[in-house]
């Protein structure tokens, strides 16, 4: 179709923490080594959807008559967003498309310690 | 990294005497690289060929087992770098630190929660694994006291933390030896250390601040008799963690390097803040940790990393799946909807949630399909009219409700005729394909 391979990104289309996530980790990270070796169709940026998908989990939406090992409502959904867009993030994201500011603070500070390559002894 | 029948091969007598039972020593070797026979069996291999053979066999990371009064706690026996190239087989230990400098109180009050703390994650029952007891007094009888406390409180495996051998010695008499661990050992103390570890049998903690720092003291530790060690390269931000964690990984897999062949301790909780702690944990849960010590215990933020654990530790070719029977979501009455999926647990929770959490009563009828989805279990015939059929009358399902209506999943709409000729009377509806529809659907089309 003559799409330029510079415009175009993938979904894995991942599951939550605790709804699947492994399956998208997984997923990415088989793509990234596929890239990494030369595959070309695999080098594309990959965008996963952390937001939309852990604001849709029980934990993340109920408060009411949830187990109290659950702890505080608020709290937990932001874990709950944070920790899959980290572990993701930890597979190869490219790009993550987050809902609460407080994840996008979270993320975005995870994201400048990483991108400071240490030198290794 | 197992060595191969022909490298093997190289290091027997290669005279085929047959005195091991094989009739080549070739044969014999395919069989020792497949690990079906014990070297033991030829009587006529060299001293160096058996120390480098059973230098080989071992496993390229340490098993190291915490234990205390029937808890335990493993890692190691890490075979892979990536879990879909098999599976990651030892979960992390995730413990809780507390330091001898707090008042008892203090103490007793982190303690007490994290101990009684048990979170239900599809069906399976999550829990800490134990406690690290920091030193920061450096006093002998401040120290033994501390773990004291936790001692009372809890019976799980310890982690004893003082670089100092006489305050580590206090601690241990109160904690006992074998299953704990010390940490830690360093340039300094490391033979000090290392008698203690051996003379108590526990497992050792080395501390260094580089690789070759870290392999140059697993190595001097060894030669005095300690096996059981963890390492800490003493890296606490998120870009040298990774770093580190996977070139150690990579090191001991891919080059059998054996210095280095040992699980890793972190602590997420020297991050001082607790958004920070939760990230630096769970990157250690993915990428390599054996064990994590962490200083903050709430149930909002340990509950998702025991959830992120097991999801990681998964067995990629073992889905994760529920028990078979007929679920209540919240208090159905005879007259209420009757729903039907299968047990694979994602499909399962995907289903519940979505119908506990719009508050709507209804029964879910979940069929035996090998842990499989719904469109997977169907398409290897794990998910038709006839299991369904079957599973109604196994569950005593009409017992349960005053209707004859079942509501299938959207994806297998195409089993509806068969449906209806296996329960015959029945009323078979055709539910959405994605759950987070069903609210909807049964508030509008039923």
């Amino acid at each position: 179709m003559n799409m330029p391979m510079n415009r175009i990104v993938m979904d894995p289309t991942t599951g939550a923490l605790g709804y699947g996530i492994e399956y998208g980790y997984s997923a990415m990270e088989r793509l990234r080594l596929a890239a990494l070796q030369g595959d070309a169709m695999t080098q594309l940026p990959m965008l996963v959807t952390p937001g939309y998908e852990a604001w849709k989990t029980k934990e993340s939406k109920v408060g009411q008559d949830v187990p109290g090992e659950w702890g505080d409502w608020l709290a937990r959904a932001i874990n709950w967003e944070t920790l899959t867009a980290i572990t993701l993030l930890e597979s190869g994201a490219d790009i993550l498309v987050l809902r609460h500011p407080e994840s996008l603070r979270r993320v975005k500070a995870a994201i400048d310690e990483l991108m400071a390559v240490p030198e290794l002894a | 990294m197992a060595l191969s029948g022909i490298v093997i091969y190289k290091m027997l007598p290669k005279t085929n005497c047959k005195d091991c039972g094989f009739p080549t020593c070739l044969a014999f070797a395919m069989k020792l690289a497949a690990k079906q026979v014990e070297l033991s069996l030829c009587p006529h291999v060299s001293e160096e060929s058996k120390a480098s053979l059973s230098e080989s066999a071992a496993p390229p990371i340490r098993l190291v087992t915490l234990s205390a009064n029937g808890h335990e706690v493993k890692a190691g026996n890490e075979v892979v770098l990536f879990r879909h190239e098999k599976t990651f087989y030892n979960k992390p230990g995730l413990f809780v630190r507390v330091r001898d400098n707090e008042p008892a109180e203090e103490i007793i009050a982190k303690v007490a929660p994290a101990e009684a703390y048990h979170v239900n994650y599809v069906g399976i029952d999550l829990n800490l694994d134990g406690f690290a007891v920091e030193s920061v007094s450096d006093d002998p009888a401040t120290f033994a006291q501390a773990v004291e406390v936790v001692r009372e409180i809890s019976q799980r495996p310890l982690i004893l933390m003082s670089h100092n051998p006489e305050v580590m010695t206090a601690g241990l008499d109160k904690a006992g030896g074998k299953g704990t661990m010390i940490y830690g050992a360093n340039d300094e103390n490391w033979q000090e250390m290392a008698g203690l570890a051996k003379s108590k049998g526990a497992s050792l903690a080395v501390v260094s601040g580089s690789m070759e720092g870290l392999a140059d003291l697993t190595e001097k530790i060894q030669g005095q008799g300690v096996e059981d060690m963890v390492m800490d390269p003493g890296v606490r931000d998120l870009g040298a963690s990774l770093a580190y964690a996977t070139q150690i990984r990579r090191l001991a897999l891919k080059k059998n390097y054996r210095p280095l062949g040992f699980p890793l301790i972190v602590f997420p909780g020297d991050a001082g803040d607790p958004a920070r702690e939760s990230v630096l944990a769970a990157q250690a849960i993915a990428k390599y940790a054996g064990f994590i010590v962490l200083d903050h215990f709430t149930p909002e933020s340990i509950y998702p990393l025991l959830v992120l654990r097991e999801n990681i530790y998964t067995d990629p070719q073992k889905p994760i799946q529920v028990q078979p029977g007929l679920y209540e979501l919240n208090g159905p009455s005879a007259s209420d909807p009757l729903l039907v999926t299968t047990n694979f647990s994602i499909t399962y929770f995907s289903v519940a949630n979505e119908v506990e959490g719009a508050g709507l009563p209804a029964w879910l009828l979940v069929t035996d399909a090998e842990g499989m989805s719904v469109l997977t279990a169907w398409a290897a015939g794990k998910f038709d009219a006839e299991r369904i059929a079957k599973d109604v009358k196994r569950f005593e399902v009409m017992d349960k409700i005053d209707h004859r209506r079942i509501i299938i999943p959207g994806h297998v709409a195409v089993i509806s005729g068969e449906l209806e000729e296996e329960l015959p009377g029945w009323e078979i509806r055709v539910g959405p394909r994605e759950a987070v529809d069903l609210p909807a659907f049964i508030k509008q089309a039923l």
